[in-house]
């Protein structure tokens, strides 16, 4: 609970997303330059994992029907999603990525499906 | 005893064999749990059918058979609304406890029984028919894609037979009547065979006793050969804990005409699949649905209708209101053949959203494969008009009266379409015992209109 060891930074490439288990929640990990943002991996329209999009314009798009969601607020760009996608708080430690999935930056509800 | 995902073809080898049936529905059970063997469940990630409704966080499979020995009577059924009554057959718990015959369908020669036993009463019939729309043969439309189905084909347990023979024009319902008080997997089966030029009105009846946690896999096959008539109704009145998926599948043959009622309001997850394969020049159908979904509900309804044959036509309409934390899925498919000339085909989803929380996704699919063909689809979801509120409230009827009125209405139109005995008085009993449960205050209206008529 709390900070999750999630991934090296070293092994994340810039504005690839990469998809991690934390606790049990699938995550989807951005890093952008020494950022590292993290979204749920799951789009809130229907079941389809984020990482396997693009990011683009400071968002994940997700790969199923476009809709793009913003990196720092989980909010979507457009249809077919209307809801955002709960964001977690990360951190890096001694080159470690830690996330904590234990309450959503943003509010969002946990996709149900 | 073993869970579902643990059966196997030995354990199922006894079971056909203390149960005394022909070799080649032994063979067809072994047949089939080869497949199950080979097949794993649907995965939402890749199965385009399963993508709105995860069938990991919606299905537990981890169940054993239920046990057989029939719990309790079922509730009164649709029949006790119906003058003169029908033909009534009642599934408890995997078994089937009882056929009542109607005079007048023993005296035209309709048989109704066990399927069991019609395997071997009613071998020539039953060989050529059951499994035939679940099992994929040289161009055909099988479902055995779906491990659900391959399951069902396997482990069938409770089971009924109807035929209705040539030119028998029968005007009482007959009614299956599937009720679950034991939690646990049930794996019911119907097989409908209604000859050239007969009539015939069928009633798929599903309750259970509130609170038991039971998964039913259903499979229901219908062939209407040429010139038949059926009427179909399927109630999903299902108390909480019932995770239901059922393939209710019509082969419609030449100048045929099938009218089918899919009406759905209780059970946790409810996955229906009333699918209409019209293989004869001049088919007829006529899907109809309602659906009340309210708190932690989740409906998944795909009808699919497949145009083979040229000249036929169907007409899909569905409609639902939605209450709560609940979800729709309407996934409608037409599929239309390249040889299917002059098919005629509309489908369309309507889904009232009563109050915040609740979502309903309608995907209504078209394939078409040919070009000389008229063909609609549609689909709108929203909320009740301020101006329907606005004007009922001018004439002195109170809010939550006028609100009654509008939702009973909704629903009105389809039921008065399908006209069926018994099962109008029945739908409109639970639509309106559902909304008097209901927190009318919560519901929501869409002011637009109003407001747009106030300003001009």
């Amino acid at each position: 609970m709390g900070f999750v060891a999630a991934a090296a930074l070293d092994a994340l490439t810039d504005a690839t997303p990469v998809q991690v288990e934390v606790d049990d929640v699938p995550v989807c990990l951005v890093r952008t330059g020494g950022d590292v943002f993290a979204l749920h991996d799951v789009c809130s329209h229907q079941r389809w994992s984020l990482a396997d999009g693009l990011v683009i314009d400071g968002g994940v798009e997700c790969s199923l029907h476009g809709s793009t969601f913003d990196l720092t607020t989980g909010a979507p760009s457009s249809l077919p999603a209307t809801r955002p996608v709960p964001t977690f708080a990360t951190r890096v430690t001694d080159g470690t990525v830690e996330v904590d999935v234990t309450v959503a930056t943003n509010g969002a509800p946990t996709p149900d499906h | 005893m073993t869970t579902l995902s643990r059966i196997d073809a030995a354990s199922l080898a006894s079971t056909s064999e203390a149960a005394g049936e022909p070799t080649w529905l032994a063979e067809r059970r072994q047949l089939a749990a080869r497949r199950f063997g080979d097949q794993a469940w649907p995965d939402s990630h890749t199965d385009e059918f399963w993508r709105s409704t995860p069938f990991d966080v919606r299905f537990d499979v981890e169940r054993e058979l239920a046990a057989a020995e029939g719990g309790g009577l079922p509730p009164e059924g649709v029949l006790a609304g119906v003058e003169g009554g029908g033909v009534q057959v009642t599934i408890v718990d995997g078994a089937l406890t009882s056929v009542v015959q109607h005079p007048a369908a023993e005296a035209a020669g309709v048989v109704v029984t066990d399927l069991r036993t019609a395997a071997t009463d009613h071998a020539a019939l039953v060989e050529a028919h059951l499994g035939r729309l679940t099992t994929t043969t040289e161009g055909g439309t099988g479902s055995d894609e779906d491990r659900t189905i391959t399951l069902n084909d396997a482990a069938w347990t409770g089971g009924v037979f109807i035929h209705v023979p040539a030119e028998v024009e029968l005007d009482v319902p007959i009614s299956v009547h599937v009720h679950v008080t034991a939690a646990g997997a049930h794996l019911p089966r119907v097989l409908a065979v209604v000859g050239h030029h007969a009539r015939a009105t069928l009633y798929l009846e599903h309750t259970s006793v509130d609170g038991v946690s039971a998964l039913v896999d259903e499979v229901a096959e219908l062939i209407v050969e040429d010139g038949a008539q059926l009427r179909l109704a399927t109630l999903q009145d299902w108390g909480s804990g019932v995770e239901h998926l059922a393939l209710q599948k019509a082969e419609v043959h030449r100048d045929a005409r099938v009218l089918a009622l899919a009406f759905t309001t209780g059970g946790t997850t409810v996955r229906l699949r009333p699918e209409f394969d019209l293989v004869g020049p001049g088919a007829e159908v006529r899907p109809l649905g309602i659906y009340m979904a309210s708190e932690g509900q989740w409906f998944d309804l795909q009808p699919y209708v497949r145009h083979i044959a040229p000249r036929a036509s169907s007409d899909v309409l569905f409609k639902g209101a939605l209450q709560g934390e609940s979800r729709t899925v309407f996934r409608g498919n037409v599929f239309v053949h390249r040889d299917a000339v002059g098919t005629a085909t509309d489908e369309n989803n309507r889904s009232l959203i009563l109050t915040d929380g609740a979502r309903a996704d309608a995907t209504p699919f078209l394939e078409i494969e040919c070009s000389d063909i008229t063909a609609g689809h549609g689909s709108a979801t929203g909320q009740i008009d301020a101006r329907h509120l606005y004007y009922l409230q001018a004439r002195g009827i109170d809010r939550d009266t006028a609100l009654r009125m509008i939702v009973t209405g909704y629903f009105t139109e389809i039921l008065d379409e399908a006209d069926l005995p018994g099962v109008s008085d029945r739908a409109l009993a639970v639509i309106e015992r559902r909304i008097a449960a209901a927190d009318l205050s919560a519901v929501q209206v869409n002011d637009l209109n109003l407001r747009e008529e106030g300003e001009a």
